[in-house]
């Protein structure tokens, strides 16, 4: 028989979707006409020859179901489609049509089912009893867990307790996790937001209003210039790769990539800037005075849209090309030549992660990279703008929903007399009432204990601490312990803790770690593929993730889990509703409780029904513009963006941009700090720079009430006159709040390589009462450290592990293809130390505030990604402490299939001084050969 | 691997030293038992090599009912199957005709005409691995001559080990070891000379660079035989390659074959001593020249291939 | 949707006759966007149930940490031509009619041989090293199933699914993380290839000045 190539007349097959996901710039029209890629096939067989069918197409026999669903790893936010059978997940189909990821998945995607049917999934509670791991019943555990939780409370007060919150929970369950915080009565809760992107957060939002990646992965898509710092596109956000490639092809965009070391993303650069770890404000500051010598920058952004200009000039007068070049120890000529590529290569976009928020100095770090795009005059432009990539897949969310120790949901604070009462308001609960859950005011309007210190709450003397009672309870729900530095200290904690309670899919390094008896719970939860619900991605873009299938073996719901424990602790009833009535849909009404309270970045018109219709209608929406053409979508931008005011805004794909009205997703920088700044000079923008269509086309201030009414009424009012509800005020170069960096320094990291530069750019101050524990700068930086520990340690990402790895070590794939803990080092590095590729080495790092240096044992992975003078390790691993293997400490049949040593152990004391982010980017170390 | 291609290697080494040494036979008396011994090895040693190749496969099972399986005459593994199967009745029959004395000529003209098939066999272990046209290493013009010239080499060396051992352990002691101990030091002499060249050769072809085009219409990349080139003699490999095979298998042997004829006098009484060494020394070369081939084989010149060369038309 | 305004002729010039001529299956890997994110050698494992220890797809990395750094993602490239098929001795690896390189692993006597001979070293092994190992032959099915009727159990269990019978295309290629590996009929993938070429301007695609001379 003739096996013959069947051309589908009409209709879209998967793989003509496949091949318009190829090439989405050729028409789709003309692409099917070239008989494009629905090619249906007969199988062969010796004996077997059927014939192609009229539509050439056989059918699965099996029964399937087609589930959309969205990858719950990184922040790119892709789209597939889960095919289930009984309830039972059997296979993944791309979803091609998906206009962020076109069907596109990278390792972490494609294992999301072994996510769920991995054998090592945590089949029901156990707790640690006298060594042994015991099962329990659900209803025992959650018993004696309420019990102990009530005795602490009953002897210590609220601010006992800490919670590790999670960015993998959806919108829904971080808005419940923080109101169950206020609920209990303290803001010792906190996520991995703090030790991801909370510099960011703190320096961008103090820069032009909103703390969040102010462009898409799909604008890149329109960039002409693609300048990437300490980011690994690569191997942390794949897929948004698609796009960067699409840029550089299509528009010749110039990619330029700063970064220590030569990463898998800089083997696409144009131009690589290699430089030292923890000297981005110079490097950034380089490139700035080479734009400005050159009068490349952009006038008008300057004068009409910024403050502090002049200062900002002051301060780089301290980084001439020399200096710049001396400090960062990247040439001068590269410096100039990639500040040419930006200037002549607008509109540009500059991305950065942890490469830049890691730092005692992350806040300027960001704040450095921000002045960079404001100088260039990037923003508020498609092809422009800061895309920061955040962390997982909801981090965005669950930052925006306030799983942080310093703010309630939606950015308010923790003003007792503004954030709580709005709260209050929309809860439906009386202000007094959540008043009286708390100690007293004062710690209610207290920041907490933040992810990267909460276990100096156990161990520090209480007087040391910043409330007066010690820690006696934690909850890691949704979070490692490995990925928090100097983790030996972390673990002294677990140790100690009177009660630790671990919520996880999997047995993670958090349970094992501890070298204890008793005391111990862990709670099997539900991964995301088993809940419902939205999740933000790192461009704002809100999806409905749905349920794939039910929990599996005893886990639950972490939605459950919660509302269990607020019942028996007693508050369930006012927990359970808002000022509408009893939650009766879930997660849906927790989705319209936030819709009502989220006003400040306007998470108000992203109702469920938008965002499951917007699910159906993935096709309709444009890769450049993300907006639907036609259709009931029609003019909506994919994944809703805030600030999306109201329930007919299209969203905000792009922030701050001003050649669209507001009702079409417009608008200025925001008013946040009133009019006029302590120094007299105004903050609200030039004349004639409003967004068009406006009634008032120059600055003006915020609307009033915007923040608190629950009408929507301000909203509609300003948009109907063509005004952002938050004003339209000026991006600061300067921030006065910001006392000892108004204008971003340069700061040698607390462990400098280069004692030569710390009297120059000495770090900051120690501060006493730091999110409630005293935190060193200057008493740590000290000269010699580098005598003993002569080299860079730094550390990040493996493309098939997420974060601490506790999900991913447990799927067999994944670790097929990254099976050992590596410590990459540079050929001459380790021919110095006479080591060999795949020797076993020790990497030892300073005592800090400990009597003891730091030690772990790794394998030796030699490579030119690093600079002879550093050290890179990835910090997914866990199961092995100090050389010894914990895999006794697991119950039993829970021991990975990846176990090795974490780099957390050994990353170097480092704070923020804004944020508390630890500096897992730049610290100290030396190697020894194993 | 390395074993079925030493010992399929060895016995049709051994098969054509038992005939020469038959015909020798003729004339000198002397060889008459060595044959015979000889004669007798070689079925073990092909069964052995058999069933290494069977604990091999994946599928024993199917391996050895290879006649209903080996359809694909393009593969040098069905021609050489084939031939190890046609050889072992052949030999078997051989061997009878020894044991039971039953015709001399006819012993005779069996061996002369069966000598080439085992020949094949040495051979056809060199052929096997060319047939892996992306292997630098496995070169289709070297490779065959290597392993029949180390086939026949090992062969006399297992012959002579088992005379020499038999002499000295056996029931009778016959006297005229030296003489048959002598021809076959001449011979080692030869065959060592032979397969230094070839190995020489061999290199010289490696470190050339060659670029290698075979009839599909791949290309290989030069420099993949450079690094195999490398790899064997300056790599992982090099202790094997100039310890085991140079050493062991070819000069150590060659300066004892020396010693025993220059101080023939002064050694005669441990003549058998110090051959046996020497026919141990070879058969170790042996195994380490398998060893180090396929080993070697590891190192495939995978990119060197660049993949979409040959996957897109460019015609339509 | 389009923005930039390119359109592929169709393809008339082949006549009528051309929309069923047999289609040839062929991979495309795109070494100027492979990012070596694994994507594709976990999509196939989820699609097929590859057994641990068996990559019918692998991402391989060249110069890494250097200027030039490149990545290729291998599966078994279906070669017209099939050097595993010219040496395995029982004809367990054949050619279909659409160009995908079956292996039979009813008839593989698991020797190895397809190994060696394998430019792309797809033929894999339970348990690691052919040769001294127990099982047959396991490699990239071009998500086609095997010699048995589509969909059944057997070729389910033997082979992993069988997309083509459905009309979808292989996993690997449709979940490619930048449309690096890129798989279909012969003549749309040059389609594809000649776009990017396009795109890139002349030259720009590694290796295509010397596969296709300037045309
Ligand atoms: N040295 C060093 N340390 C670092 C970093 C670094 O670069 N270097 N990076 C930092 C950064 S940016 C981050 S974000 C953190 C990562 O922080 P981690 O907390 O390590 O993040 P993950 O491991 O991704 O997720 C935590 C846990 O959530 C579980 N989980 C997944 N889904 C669910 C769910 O639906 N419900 C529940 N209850 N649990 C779930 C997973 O099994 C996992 O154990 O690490 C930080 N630590
Ligand atoms: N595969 C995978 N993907 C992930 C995650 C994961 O764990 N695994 N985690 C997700 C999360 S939570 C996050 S936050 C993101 C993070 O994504 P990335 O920011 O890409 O993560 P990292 O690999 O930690 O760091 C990026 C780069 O910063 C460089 N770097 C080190 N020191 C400095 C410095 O001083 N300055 C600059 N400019 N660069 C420096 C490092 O060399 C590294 O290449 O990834 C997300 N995606
Ligand atoms: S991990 Fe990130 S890039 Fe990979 S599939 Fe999931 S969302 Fe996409
Ligand atoms: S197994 Fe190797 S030789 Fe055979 S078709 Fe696949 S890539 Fe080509
Ligand atoms: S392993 Fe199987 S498929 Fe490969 S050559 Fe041998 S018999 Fe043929
Ligand atoms: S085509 Fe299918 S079987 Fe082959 S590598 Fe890709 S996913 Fe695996
Ligand atoms: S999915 Fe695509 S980009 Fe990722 S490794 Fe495979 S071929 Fe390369
Ligand atoms: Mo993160």
């Amino acid at each position: 028989m003739k096996l013959t190539r069947v051309i589908h007349s009409g209709g879209q097959n998967l793989d003509s979707a496949f091949t318009d996901s190829l090439q989405p710039s050729v028409s789709r029209r003309g692409f099917i006409t070239a008989a494009g890629m629905g090619i249906g096939l007969a199988a062969m067989g010796p004996s077997l020859v059927r014939e192609a069918k009229a539509s050439g197409v056989a059918k699965d026999p099996r029964n399937l179901t087609q589930i959309k669903t969205i990858c719950g790893n990184c922040a790119v936010g892709c789209g597939f489609i889960a095919e289930v059978e009984n309830d039972t997940w059997v296979s993944i189909e791309p979803w091609f049509e998906h206009p962020i990821n076109q069907g596109s998945l990278c390792s972490k995607g494609a294992a999301a089912r072994e996510h769920v049917i991995s054998e090592k999934r945590l089949k029901y509670p156990m707790k640690l009893e006298g060594g042994k791991w015991k099962r329990l019943s659900w209803d025992t555990a959650m018993g004696e867990i309420s019990s102990k939780l009530k005795d602490i409370r009953k002897k210590h007060g609220p601010d006992a307790l800490m919670i590790l919150g999670s960015a993998h929970h959806n919108n829904e369950m971080s808005y419940a996790l923080r109101k169950f915080a206020a609920f209990w009565g303290s803001n010792n809760i906190d996520h991995q937001a703090r030790i991801c992107h909370s510099t960011t957060v703190a320096g961008i939002a103090n820069t032009w209003g909103y703390g969040a990646m102010t462009n898409s992965m799909n604008d890149i898509r329109n960039s002409k210039c693609v300048f990437i710092i300490g980011e690994n596109v690569c191997t942390s956000h794949p897929i948004a790769m698609q796009h960067i490639l699409t840029a550089k092809e299509e528009n010749k965009a110039q990619i330029i990539v700063a970064d220590p070391r030569f990463t898998q993303t800089s083997a696409f650069a144009n131009k690589n800037l290699q430089f030292r770890s923890g000297t981005d404000v110079a490097l950034i500051y380089g490139l700035v005075n080479v734009i400005l010598k050159n009068g490349w920058e952009d006038k008008s952004m300057i004068n009409d849209r910024t403050y502090g200009y002049s200062d900002l000039k002051e301060e780089l007068k301290r980084y001439d090309l020399e200096t710049v070049s001396d400090i960062t120890g990247c040439p001068v000529a590269d410096i100039e030549h990639a500040a040419r590529l930006m200037a002549e290569n607008r509109p540009g976009t500059l991305i950065w992660a942890m490469g830049g928020t890691q730092h005692a100095n992350g806040t300027s770090n960001t704040r450095s990279y921000a002045a960079l795009q404001l100088v260039l005059g990037n923003m508020g432009k498609p092809g422009g703008g800061c895309n920061i990539f955040r962390g997982h897949d909801n981090v965005q969310g669950a930052t925006d929903l306030g799983v942080l120790s310093n703010t309630l949901p939606g950015y308010y604070g923790l003003g007792v007399n503004s954030a709580y009462k709005h709260w209050s308001n929309v809860w439906g609960v009386e202000h007094d009432w959540m008043k009286s859950r708390f100690k007293n005011e004062k710690i209610m309007g207290k920041p907490g204990f933040t992810v990267a210190r909460w276990y100096e709450g156990v161990l520090m003397d209480s007087k040391e601490l910043g409330q007066d009672v010690n820690v006696h309870a934690a909850f890691y729900w949704g979070h490692s312990c490995n990925s928090q530095s100097q983790m030996d200290r972390v673990k002294k904690a677990l140790d100690k803790v009177e009660l630790l309670v671990d919520i996880d899919p999997f047995v993670t390094t958090t349970s094992i770690l501890p070298d204890r008896k008793d005391g111990v719970y862990i709670l099997p939860a539900a991964t995301v593929y088993e809940q419902a619900g939205s999740v933000t991605n790192s461009n704002r873009d809100i999806q409905w993730r749905n349920q794939v299938v039910k929990p599996v073996w005893e886990s639950r719901k972490d939605l459950d889990i919660i509302i269990d424990l607020a019942d028996r602790l007693g508050f369930g009833k006012e927990f359970k509703k808002n000022r509408k009535g009893p939650w009766k849909q879930l997660p849906e009404d927790i989705t319209r409780e936030w819709n009502l309270g989220m006003r400040t970045i306007g998470m108000t018109g992203q109702t469920v029904e938008r965002m499951k219709r917007q699910q159906e209608w993935g096709h309709a929406f444009d890769l450049k513009t993300k907006i639907a053409e036609g259709g009931p979508c029609d003019g909506e931008q994919w994944g809703l963006p805030w600030p999306c005011w109201t329930e007919k805004h299209p969203g905000s794909h792009i922030l701050y941009r001003t050649s669209i009205p507001v009702a079409k997703g417009g608008m200025g920088f925001r008013a946040r700090w009133g009019t006029k700044a302590p120094d007299g000079r105004t903050l609200l923008a030039g004349n004639g720079s409003a967004p068009v269509a406006s009634s008032i086309n120059e600055g003006y201030a915020e609307m009033k009430n915007w923040k608190t009414d629950l009408t929507g009424k301000v909203f509609e009012d300003a948009i109907a006159k063509g005004l952002a509800p938050y004003g339209n005020g000026r991006a600061r170069f300067h921030v006065w709040t910001f006392k000892d960096d108004p204008v971003p320094k340069h700061r040698e990291p607390i462990h400098s390589p280069r004692p030569d530069l710390i009297t120059d750019w000495v770090t900051y101050d120690d501060v006493k009462d730091h999110f409630r524990v005293p935190t060193l700068f200057k008493s740590l930086q000290k000269a010699d450290w580098v005598k003993k520990y002569p080299l860079i340690l730094s550390s990040g990402r493996q493309v098939e592990f997420e974060g601490g790895g506790n999900s991913e070590r447990n799927c067999q794939w994944l670790v097929e293809l990254q099976p050992e803990m590596y410590a990459e080092i540079h050929p001459r590095l380790a021919n110095d130390n006479r080591i060999r590729h795949g020797d076993w080495i020790w990497v030892e790092s300073p005592e800090d505030t400990d009597s003891e240096p730091s030690r772990i044992k790794v394998k030796a992975k030699v490579t030119r990604r690093v600079s002879p003078d550093m050290i890179y390790l990835p910090f997914h691993w866990g199961g092995v402490f100090n050389g010894k293997d914990l895999s006794d400490k697991y119950p039993e049949g829970y021991v990975p299939y990846g176990m090795g040593e974490s780099a957390n152990t050994v990353m170097n004391y480092g704070y923020d001084r804004i944020t508390q982010m630890q500096e897992t980017k730049t610290g100290l170390c030396r190697i020894i050969k194993a | 691997m390395l074993e079925e291609f030493f010992f399929g290697g060895l016995s049709g080494g051994l098969f054509v030293i038992a005939v020469a040494a038959d015909l020798l036979g003729i004339k000198f008396k002397q060889f008459e038992k060595f044959a015979r011994m000889t004669s007798y090895l070689v079925l073990p040693v092909l069964a052995l090599a058999g069933a290494f190749i069977a604990f091999h496969l994946g599928k024993p099972e199917r391996g050895i009912l290879f006649p209903f399986f080996f359809k694909n005459y393009d593969s040098w593994l069905v021609i050489g199957g084939w031939s190890v199967g046609l050889a072992v009745p052949l030999v078997a029959t051989y061997a009878a005709l020894w044991y039971y004395k039953i015709n001399a000529t006819i012993r005779r003209v069996l061996g002369v005409i069966v000598s080439p098939i085992l020949g094949f066999v040495s051979f056809y272990t060199g052929l096997l691995l060319s047939g892996a046209m992306f292997v630098p290493l496995w070169s289709q013009e070297y490779l065959p001559y290597l392993f029949l010239n180390s086939g026949v080499l090992t062969g006399l060396a297992g012959s002579g080990l088992m005379y020499v051992l038999y002499q000295n352990f056996g029931s009778s002691k016959s006297e005229e070891s030296s003489g048959v101990l002598r021809i076959i030091g001449y011979a080692i002499i030869f065959f060592v000379l032979v397969e230094l060249f070839e190995l020489q050769r061999f290199m010289d072809h490696l470190s050339s660079n060659p670029v290698k085009i075979d009839n599909s219409g791949y290309f290989v990349a030069p420099n993949g035989s450079v690094m195999a080139y490398e790899y064997v003699t300056q790599g992982v490999l090099a202790p094997w390659f100039w310890w085991g095979i140079i050493g062991l298998g070819l000069t150590i042997p060659l300066i004892l074959t020396f010693i025993e004829m220059i101080f023939n006098k002064v050694i005669q009484p441990y003549v058998d001593w110090i051959s046996g060494v020497k026919f141990a020394s070879i058969l170790s070369g042996g195994i380490i020249l398998r060893f180090v081939i396929v080993w070697g084989g590891e190192l495939k010149a995978p990119l060197t291939v660049i993949p979409q060369l040959n996957q897109i038309p460019f015609g339509g | 949707m389009a923005t930039t305004n390119i359109t592929i002729p169709n393809r008339s010039a082949s006549g009528p006759e051309g929309k069923h001529a047999p289609a040839r299956m062929k991979f495309y890997v795109d070494t100027k966007r492979c990012i070596e994110c694994g994507g594709c050698e976990i999509a196939c494992k989820n699609e097929n149930n590859v057994p641990p220890g068996i990559a019918r797809i692998r991402v391989v990395t060249v110069n890494e940490g250097q200027p030039g750094e490149t990545n290729v993602a291998v599966p078994c490239m279906h070669c017209s031509n099939a050097p595993c098929i010219s040496v395995c001795p029982v004809d367990a690896l054949f050619n279909r009619a659409d160009g995908i390189v079956h292996v039979n692993k009813e008839t593989c006597i698991g020797c190895g041989y397809c190994l060696y001979a394998c430019p792309f070293g797809a033929p894999q092994f339970p348990q690691g090293s052919p040769f001294g190992k127990r099982g047959v032959m396991d490699k990239c099915t071009y998500c086609a199933g095997g010699p048995e009727e589509a969909f059944s159990a057997v070729e389910q269990q033997l082979y992993g699914s069988n997309r083509i019978a459905e009309g979808k295309l292989p996993m690997c290629a449709s979940v490619c993380s930048t449309k690096a590996l890129v798989a279909g009929d012969a003549e749309e993938v040059a389609n594809v290839v000649r776009y990017r070429a396009a795109a890139r301007g002349s030259g720009n695609i590694w290796g295509a000045g010397t596969a296709y001379p300037s045309n």
